[in-house]
């Protein structure tokens, strides 16, 4: 039954559809309309039911990147995507970051996040979610945004730059390891 | 090794990979470089950050409802040159009774395919929403009185009756309206009430005093049209025994309405003595 499977999904779903929509209610809503019309008519492409969660992503992602690009809101691709030589060079460049001075509550903090992520290039964004918040793994992504593998891996570091340079998350990551050691 | 290259291929999050010559010698460079060391933990470290702060807000029931309006109507009226509709509602027996006998009466009024697709797009539809935590368990009548209200367009009163365990109850989305339906175990079987707006084609010819019967796949179904509600009671029981329990729930709405109606008089009697 389609329907029960898709209502399974729907958070993880609708969520993601609205931080690509950069918290745009009403997008993400027209956004769910169209995936869910797309996910109906192509359900019979589903072979393995444990599939579905990486199915209806894909799914949305591409409805997504269609409409991006039909609408022209925005470039095809909005950054360079690195090769392998140019990410090795970006990955030895990283120096240990310093841990800010402030104390951020989490609250701020999870607000800042969402801020930051919102501010995030569109190709960047879409990755980090991913694979970070949804917990894909970066060969998943790879497939649902039909791009190497290793371009996966190189915006996902620039997109972790990014957001640890909008965010004091060092300080917060060590507080939330003493309360856990405590 | 160059560091640079250690990272790119010992980068967290990739899964299972072939182990190459490559990749033992960047590992055997991890062992020995501690910046190496600190870059992967400190990757790791900012995704778990990122994943543990991230917002997860839960999608606007609302939101839920106008989706999976959109797919029902999908469901019957296809794309041109679309696809064939196909619905596996096996399981849904219950449910399927109710939308089956209903539809026989819909379709005697708008005969044609549309009326009937309407229907198993409504039960599919039903059977959806009932699995996904819109029901209640609870055999206090005052309890799922108070859940149900503000979850229905309208007043439920749940007839306490005879001889009949009560369960629960389950919200159901039918024909794009919600409904309520009261969940009782009688002689050892499963009963629902189900409890709807009436539509504009729903039940032209059932009233409180004219009952509809039907039956499917074992199912009876029992059905009456009143106060702007279309009520059904469905269960695998003899039709006999339906018909005496709906007989008892039109008396019981009707005496509610009865006393309602003469507490509104004393109070407007005691109103105008002030």
């Amino acid at each position: 039954m389609f329907e029960e499977v898709l209502s399974g999904h729907f958070d993880a779903l609708y969520r993601t559809a609205l931080r690509l929509c950069r918290g745009h209610e009403a997008d993400a809503e027209d956004l769910m309309q169209e995936v869910a019309l797309r996910a109906f008519r192509q359900f019979h492409e589903l072979r393995e039911i444990e599939a579905a969660r990486s199915w209806f992503f894909t799914t949305l992602m591409r409805t997504h990147l269609n409409r991006v690009r039909t609408a022209k809101r925005h470039p095809e691709i909005a950054i360079d995507d690195l090769d392998d030589t140019a990410f090795e060079r970006a990955l030895e460049a990283w120096q240990a970051p310093d841990a800010p001075d402030r104390v951020f509550d989490r609250a701020r903090l999870a607000d800042q996040l969402e801020a930051a992520l919102d501010a995030l290039d569109p190709a960047l964004r879409e990755v980090v979610w991913l694979v970070d918040v949804e917990g894909f793994r970066q060969r998943e992504v790879a497939t649902m945004l039909r791009i190497p593998e290793g371009t996966v891996a190189s915006r996902l570091y620039r997109a972790r730059r990014e957001l640890r340079e909008r965010l004091p998350i060092d300080r917060a990551q060590r507080r939330h390891r003493t309360q856990r050691e405590g | 090794m160059r560091c640079g290259t250690a990272r790119r291929l010992l980068w967290p999050g990739t899964g299972p990979q072939p182990v190459t010559d490559a990749v033992t010698e960047a590992e055997a460079h991890l062992r020995t470089c501690a910046a190496c060391r600190h870059f992967l933990a400190d990757q790791t470290a900012v995704a778990e950050e990122i994943e543990r702060l991230a917002p997860r807000p839960v999608a606007p029931a609302a939101v839920r409802e106008r989706v999976f309006e959109r797919l029902a109507r999908e469901r019957v009226h296809p794309p041109a040159g679309g696809r064939r509709v196909s619905v596996r509602a096996a399981g849904l027996a219950l449910a399927a009774a109710v939308m089956l006998a209903l539809s026989v009466w819909v379709m005697r009024s708008e005969p044609g395919d549309v009326a009937w697709q309407q229907q198993v797009a409504a039960v599919a539809e039903d059977h959806v929403r009932s699995t996904h935590e819109e029901s209640i368990v609870s055999t206090d009548a005052a309890t799922v009185q108070q859940w149900l209200s503000g979850r229905v367009p309208f007043a439920v009163h749940i007839p306490m009756i005879p001889d009949a365990a009560f369960e629960g109850a389950r919200l159901c989305y039918l024909d794009g309206r919600r409904g309520a339906v009261l969940r009782y175990r009688v002689d050892g079987r499963e009963l629902s009430y189900y409890l709807m707006p009436a539509g504009p084609s729903a039940l032209p010819s059932a009233t409180p005093e004219r009952f509809l019967h039907g039956a499917e796949s074992g199912y009876q179904v029992v059905a009456w049209h009143d106060a702007g509600l279309v009520h059904a009671l469905v269960g695998n029981l003899p039709e006999a025994r339906l018909v005496e329990l709906a007989r008892f729930c039109v008396e019981r709405s009707t005496a509610r309405r009865e006393s309602a109606a003469e507490v509104a008089s004393i109070a407007a009697t005691l109103r105008r003595a002030w």
